[in-house]
Protein backbone atom coordinates (compact mmCIF):
# COMPACT_ATOMS: atom_id res chain seq x y z
CA UNK A 1 0.00 0.00 0.00
CA UNK A 2 1.12 3.86 -0.78
CA UNK A 3 1.93 6.64 1.62
CA UNK A 4 -1.28 8.01 2.18
CA UNK A 5 -0.96 11.37 0.87
CA UNK A 6 1.10 10.07 -2.51
CA UNK A 7 -1.44 10.58 -4.35
CA UNK A 8 -2.05 14.17 -3.18
CA UNK A 9 1.69 14.55 -4.12
CA UNK A 10 1.34 13.03 -7.27
CA UNK A 11 -1.68 15.58 -8.07
CA UNK A 12 -0.36 18.58 -7.30
CA UNK A 13 3.12 17.48 -9.09
CA UNK A 14 0.79 16.89 -12.35
CA UNK A 15 -0.35 20.33 -11.73
CA UNK A 16 2.94 22.04 -11.68
CA UNK A 17 3.91 19.99 -14.72
CA UNK A 18 0.96 21.39 -16.52
CA UNK A 19 1.81 25.05 -15.33
CA UNK A 20 5.64 24.39 -16.42
CA UNK A 21 4.30 22.95 -19.80
CA UNK A 22 1.80 25.74 -20.19
CA UNK A 23 4.89 28.48 -20.00
CA UNK A 24 7.26 26.66 -21.64
CA UNK A 25 4.79 26.30 -24.93
CA UNK A 26 4.96 30.47 -24.50
CA UNK A 27 8.33 30.33 -24.05
CA UNK A 28 8.93 28.05 -27.36
CA UNK A 29 6.48 30.30 -29.71
CA UNK A 30 7.82 33.68 -28.56
CA UNK A 31 10.96 32.49 -29.05
CA UNK A 32 10.35 31.00 -32.46
CA UNK A 33 8.85 34.27 -33.18
CA UNK A 34 11.31 36.68 -32.07
CA UNK A 35 13.90 34.62 -34.41
CA UNK A 36 12.23 34.38 -37.26
CA UNK A 37 14.47 36.51 -39.40
CA UNK A 38 17.32 35.41 -37.72
CA UNK A 39 19.76 33.70 -40.29
CA UNK A 40 22.63 32.78 -37.86
CA UNK A 41 23.72 29.39 -38.29
CA UNK A 42 25.92 28.61 -35.52
CA UNK A 43 25.51 29.51 -31.91
CA UNK A 44 21.63 30.71 -32.51
CA UNK A 45 20.91 27.72 -34.28
CA UNK A 46 22.73 25.29 -31.77
CA UNK A 47 20.65 27.26 -28.80
CA UNK A 48 17.14 26.38 -30.80
CA UNK A 49 18.38 22.97 -31.20
CA UNK A 50 18.98 22.52 -27.30
CA UNK A 51 15.66 24.34 -26.55
CA UNK A 52 13.64 22.14 -28.84
CA UNK A 53 15.24 18.97 -27.40
CA UNK A 54 14.93 19.98 -23.51
CA UNK A 55 11.09 20.23 -24.32
CA UNK A 56 11.29 17.17 -26.41
CA UNK A 57 12.65 15.69 -23.24
CA UNK A 58 9.83 16.78 -20.51
CA UNK A 59 7.29 16.01 -23.48
CA UNK A 60 8.31 12.61 -24.27
CA UNK A 61 9.44 11.27 -20.45
CA UNK A 62 6.75 13.38 -18.57
CA UNK A 63 9.33 14.92 -16.13
CA UNK A 64 10.25 14.45 -12.54
CA UNK A 65 13.27 12.49 -13.59
CA UNK A 66 14.09 13.33 -9.67
CA UNK A 67 11.61 11.80 -8.17
CA UNK A 68 10.82 8.22 -6.52
CA UNK A 69 9.44 5.57 -8.95
CA UNK A 70 6.43 5.65 -7.38
CA UNK A 71 5.78 9.10 -7.69
CA UNK A 72 7.00 8.47 -11.44
CA UNK A 73 4.22 6.02 -11.77
CA UNK A 74 1.90 7.87 -10.65
CA UNK A 75 2.67 11.01 -12.68
CA UNK A 76 2.74 8.79 -15.93
CA UNK A 77 -0.02 6.33 -15.26
CA UNK A 78 -2.07 5.20 -18.30
CA UNK A 79 -4.08 9.06 -18.45
CA UNK A 80 -1.01 10.76 -18.80
CA UNK A 81 -0.03 8.46 -21.19
CA UNK A 82 -3.14 8.87 -23.02
CA UNK A 83 -3.08 12.46 -22.62
CA UNK A 84 0.42 12.35 -23.65
CA UNK A 85 -0.16 10.39 -27.25
CA UNK A 86 -3.64 12.85 -28.06
CA UNK A 87 -1.15 16.14 -27.35
CA UNK A 88 1.79 14.73 -29.58
CA UNK A 89 -1.07 14.31 -32.45
CA UNK A 90 -1.95 17.47 -31.79
CA UNK A 91 1.48 18.80 -32.30
CA UNK A 92 2.16 16.58 -35.18
CA UNK A 93 -0.90 17.70 -37.03
CA UNK A 94 0.34 21.55 -36.04
CA UNK A 95 3.73 21.40 -37.13
CA UNK A 96 1.93 19.82 -40.85
CA UNK A 97 -0.09 22.77 -40.99
CA UNK A 98 2.58 25.19 -40.09
CA UNK A 99 4.74 23.46 -42.94
CA UNK A 100 1.98 23.83 -45.28
CA UNK A 101 1.10 27.47 -44.16
CA UNK A 102 4.98 28.05 -44.78
CA UNK A 103 4.87 26.89 -47.69
CA UNK A 104 2.31 28.65 -49.20
CA UNK A 105 3.44 31.78 -47.85
CA UNK A 106 7.38 31.67 -48.79
CA UNK A 107 6.77 33.45 -52.33
CA UNK A 108 5.35 36.27 -50.57
CA UNK A 109 7.92 36.89 -47.45
CA UNK A 110 11.47 37.39 -47.16
CA UNK A 111 11.80 34.18 -45.10
CA UNK A 112 15.31 31.60 -44.85
CA UNK A 113 15.00 28.29 -44.54
CA UNK A 114 16.15 28.38 -40.91
CA UNK A 115 13.27 30.83 -40.10
CA UNK A 116 10.70 28.28 -41.76
CA UNK A 117 12.66 25.29 -39.63
CA UNK A 118 11.92 27.07 -36.83
CA UNK A 119 7.97 28.50 -37.19
CA UNK A 120 7.40 24.60 -37.82
CA UNK A 121 8.97 22.83 -35.32
CA UNK A 122 7.70 25.58 -32.80
CA UNK A 123 4.04 25.10 -34.07
CA UNK A 124 4.45 21.82 -33.50
CA UNK A 125 5.97 21.56 -30.17
CA UNK A 126 4.32 24.35 -28.34
CA UNK A 127 0.79 22.92 -29.63
CA UNK A 128 1.78 19.93 -27.94
CA UNK A 129 2.92 21.20 -25.03
CA UNK A 130 -0.47 23.41 -24.81
CA UNK A 131 -2.40 20.30 -25.32
CA UNK A 132 -0.76 18.26 -22.96
CA UNK A 133 -0.91 21.11 -19.88
CA UNK A 134 -4.66 20.87 -20.87
CA UNK A 135 -5.19 17.94 -20.68
CA UNK A 136 -3.43 17.37 -17.39
CA UNK A 137 -4.78 20.75 -15.92
CA UNK B 1 -19.27 8.49 -21.71
CA UNK B 2 -17.85 6.40 -24.48
CA UNK B 3 -20.46 5.13 -26.98
CA UNK B 4 -22.01 1.76 -25.63
CA UNK B 5 -20.29 1.64 -22.38
CA UNK B 6 -22.15 1.83 -19.19
CA UNK B 7 -19.71 2.04 -15.86
CA UNK B 8 -20.50 1.96 -12.45
CA UNK B 9 -17.39 3.06 -10.86
CA UNK B 10 -18.99 5.56 -8.81
CA UNK B 11 -22.05 3.76 -7.66
CA UNK B 12 -19.65 0.60 -6.28
CA UNK B 13 -16.74 3.28 -4.45
CA UNK B 14 -19.82 5.06 -2.76
CA UNK B 15 -20.74 1.27 -1.34
CA UNK B 16 -17.60 0.93 -0.16
CA UNK B 17 -17.07 4.09 1.49
CA UNK B 18 -13.93 4.86 -0.42
CA UNK B 19 -13.06 7.99 -1.26
CA UNK B 20 -11.33 8.64 -5.22
CA UNK B 21 -7.92 9.50 -3.42
CA UNK B 22 -8.35 5.80 -1.55
CA UNK B 23 -9.37 4.18 -4.96
CA UNK B 24 -6.54 5.80 -6.45
CA UNK B 25 -4.01 4.86 -4.08
CA UNK B 26 -5.31 0.92 -3.94
CA UNK B 27 -4.96 0.72 -8.01
CA UNK B 28 -1.64 2.63 -8.36
CA UNK B 29 -3.17 5.84 -10.36
CA UNK B 30 -3.84 9.17 -9.46
CA UNK B 31 -7.46 10.64 -8.66
CA UNK B 32 -7.45 12.36 -11.99
CA UNK B 33 -7.93 8.86 -13.44
CA UNK B 34 -10.38 7.21 -11.23
CA UNK B 35 -12.24 10.85 -11.63
CA UNK B 36 -12.01 10.61 -15.33
CA UNK B 37 -13.13 7.01 -15.30
CA UNK B 38 -16.35 7.96 -13.02
CA UNK B 39 -17.27 10.60 -15.44
CA UNK B 40 -16.73 8.34 -18.78
CA UNK B 41 -14.34 10.64 -20.17
CA UNK B 42 -11.52 8.27 -20.04
CA UNK B 43 -11.81 4.13 -20.67
CA UNK B 44 -9.55 2.39 -18.83
CA UNK B 45 -7.30 -0.75 -20.10
CA UNK B 46 -8.17 -4.15 -19.21
CA UNK B 47 -5.28 -4.02 -16.91
CA UNK B 48 -6.76 -1.18 -14.87
CA UNK B 49 -10.11 -2.87 -14.97
CA UNK B 50 -8.82 -5.77 -13.23
CA UNK B 51 -7.63 -3.80 -10.39
CA UNK B 52 -10.55 -1.39 -10.01
CA UNK B 53 -12.51 -5.04 -9.76
CA UNK B 54 -9.94 -6.19 -7.36
CA UNK B 55 -10.09 -3.11 -5.03
CA UNK B 56 -13.95 -3.28 -4.99
CA UNK B 57 -13.89 -7.16 -4.74
CA UNK B 58 -16.22 -7.26 -7.75
CA UNK B 59 -16.10 -8.25 -11.11
CA UNK B 60 -15.05 -6.38 -14.22
CA UNK B 61 -18.31 -7.06 -15.74
CA UNK B 62 -20.11 -5.52 -12.27
CA UNK B 63 -18.46 -2.13 -13.17
CA UNK B 64 -18.23 -2.05 -17.02
CA UNK B 65 -21.06 -3.57 -19.29
CA UNK B 66 -22.39 -2.48 -22.18
CA UNK B 67 -25.45 -0.54 -22.83
CA UNK B 68 -28.52 -2.75 -23.44
CA UNK B 69 -27.18 -5.56 -21.27
CA UNK B 70 -29.02 -6.61 -18.57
Amino acid sequence: MMQANLVDKAERAARSRASLLAIGAVVVAVTAFLRTTDTSPGAEGLGWILLMAAWSLVLATGGGLALNRQMRALLNDELATANRSRALSWGFFAGLLAGAIVLLAAPHMALDPAGAVRIVTAAGLSVAMARYAMLEW
Amino acid sequence: MADGLVNRLRELRGERDLTQAALAEAVGVSRKTINTVENGVFVPSTILALKLARALGCRVEDIFSLEGDA
